[in-house]
């Protein structure tokens, strides 16, 4: 891990003595920021270090906070368990379609993984256990800590994710994941079981979206196939990904803190055109620093 | 003894059949060279035996057993490695996470691999921390080599050895590659379009025309031959 991620990491452990300090409208930033970076992160394991863009990374968020949700109401199994089997069930998931899909490169395997976050979505819409278009109802959190304690979920996950980034940064197992980034055909002619490594990339993503979604979905208390399998969600992700840096530890961290306090500053100030703005300062900020805030080299 | 045998190989993209009935063989501890005009299906032959292109037919056999439909990893494990044409170097990593990769299949014998390639090839040792893409086209050569080493190879195949680098340069690659050859008694197959430099390093060699050997023999031999002399040597 480098300086640069140390900071980040100082950062993010410095949130967890932040609360008492603030508002309840700073809270909700913080949790949405962090939900974001939990996904940038979950995603550059994928894009940036394997080099396979997910523009529809988002079916593991819905398919994580529908199984969570549809297991805590109709089998009212306790948010942990349920939270668990969404993170696992996203995975398995993952783990079933990736020798298909992981053969299948850029743009192809980009607009794939779209159509399954499209597909996945009609599929929920029209399902009874699922609530069909009408969503899910979920009770309201009334344990200890209140709301809070999705504050402190999205930031231990994000905090996992984090981590898992800086050991794929300078593991094996992140060395062949870049190998396979850099030069597919020249990481197997090396002994690299590629499609094993992009499988387990590709899994590892769907894990941690999936979970980021079992959590949204009891933080929000309601869910539908729009929220839930939202393209526009993925817009975001990609915008926090690239602005804080693309196959870099701490970047989508920074990206997503960056986006979400600009994006309600924004909000809170110019409320009728905050879109245009923030659309134009992305622009800028991806011609003026293109590898992102974070890169260092 | 033999170390590879070829016979019959067959292969080809979509429909295009490039190799056409190609036989050869490596003896242990031979440096053989492969040479021909562009598109002969030298490097097309190469990617066949590294197991990265299916063969369409024929035969291959590697200490004495058939592997054909092994996987590339297990043909790195049982000691072919590759030094693909243009390097296909890990640009954006640094030199020693290029070498790392290297010993993908032996993990438990990187550091004794990294010492006896770095003593090879001082320069990397001292470019160890540089990007790859930031090396010279030689260094990139040495860096591609010593990265097909370092899987302990038996069988080194080096395709376009020469390929856009200095004189000098090329001499003294082919220098060291000799002694790899002596030091550890590596058999290689050199693919090359410098004729002279082919015949020059190798004991035997074979001359590829589209996908198919059109002459083979000793290297010495082959080197007097007018054929070779004034289709490949420009010798009037």
């Amino acid at each position: 891990m480098g300086r640069h991620d140390l900071v980040v990491l100082a950062g993010l452990l410095a949130l967890s003595i932040l609360p008492p300090f603030l508002t309840d409208y700073l809270e909700r930033v913080i949790t949405s920021a962090l939900l974001l970076a939990s996904l940038a992160l979950a995603q550059n394991i994928l894009l940036g270090y394997t080099g396979y863009p997910a523009f529809g990374s988002v079916a593991f968020f819905g398919v994580g906070g529908y199984v969570t949700a549809v297991l805590m109401k109709d089998l009212s199994l306790p948010f942990p368990l349920a939270l668990l089997c969404g993170t696992l069930f996203s995975g398995l998931l993952a783990l079933l379609i990736a020798p298909p899909v992981m053969r299948l490169k850029s743009h192809y395997f980009a607009i794939t993984t779209l159509a399954l976050q499209l597909a996945l979505g009609e599929l929920v819409a029209n399902l009874e256990v699922t609530g069909g278009a009408q969503g899910i109802n979920l009770p309201i959190y009334r344990g200890p800590g209140g709301y809070l304690i999705f504050y402190y979920l999205f930031w231990t996950l994000t905090l996992v994710a984090f981590l898992i980034n800086a050991y794929v940064e300078r593991s094996t197992f992140g060395y062949a994941l870049k190998a396979i980034r850099e030069d597919e055909v020249a990481a197997e002619t090396l002994g690299v079981n590629t499609l094993l490594f992009k499988t387990a990339s590709f899994t590892l993503m769907a894990l941690i979206t999936g979970c980021s979604g079992g959590i949204y979905a009891y933080w929000i208390t309601y869910i539908d196939p729009t929220s839930m399998f939202d393209p526009v969600l993925s817009v975001k992700m990609f915008v926090a990904l690239l602005m804080g840096g693309v196959g870099t530890v701490g970047g989508p961290v920074a990206g997503a803190f960056v986006l979400e306090v600009v994006s309600e500053t924004l909000w809170g100030q110019f409320p009728r055109v905050h879109g245009l703005i923030l659309g134009l300062l992305i622009v800028l900020i991806v011609l003026i620093i293109p590898k992102g805030i974070w890169r260092r080299r | 003894m033999r170390l590879l045998e070829v016979r019959d190989l067959e292969a080809g993209y979509g429909d295009v059949q490039v190799l056409k009935s190609v036989s050869m063989h490596v003896n242990e501890g031979e440096v053989v060279a492969v040479f021909g005009s562009n598109g002969s299906g030298k490097s097309t032959f190469l990617k066949v035996l590294a197991g990265i292109l299916k063969p369409w037919g024929g035969s291959i056999k590697y200490m004495d057993q058939h592997i054909e439909d092994l996987s590339p990893e297990d043909r790195v494990r049982r000691g072919i490695a590759l030094a693909s044409e243009g390097r296909r170097l890990f640009l954006g990593m640094t030199v020693e996470e290029n070498l790392i990769l290297g010993a993908w299949t032996r993990k438990d014998r990187v550091k004794e691999s990294l010492e006896k390639v770095y003593s090879y090839f001082p320069e990397l040792y001292r470019k160890r921390k540089d990007l790859a893409g930031d090396l010279s086209g030689g260094q990139q050569q040495m860096l591609s080599i010593g990265r097909a080493l370092m899987s302990g190879p038996k069988l080194l195949m080096i395709d376009e050895l020469s390929l856009g680098l200095a004189p000098a340069v090329v001499e003294r690659l082919a220098g060291i590659l000799l002694r790899i050859r002596e030091e550890e008694g590596i058999s290689m197959i050199v693919v090359e379009q410098e004729v002279s430099l082919a015949l020059e390093i190798s004991d035997r060699a074979y001359v590829f025309d589209l996908g198919e050997i059109v002459d083979e023999g000793r290297s010495e031999d082959l080197l007097k031959r007018d054929t070779i002399r004034k289709t490949y040597l420009s010798v009037l």
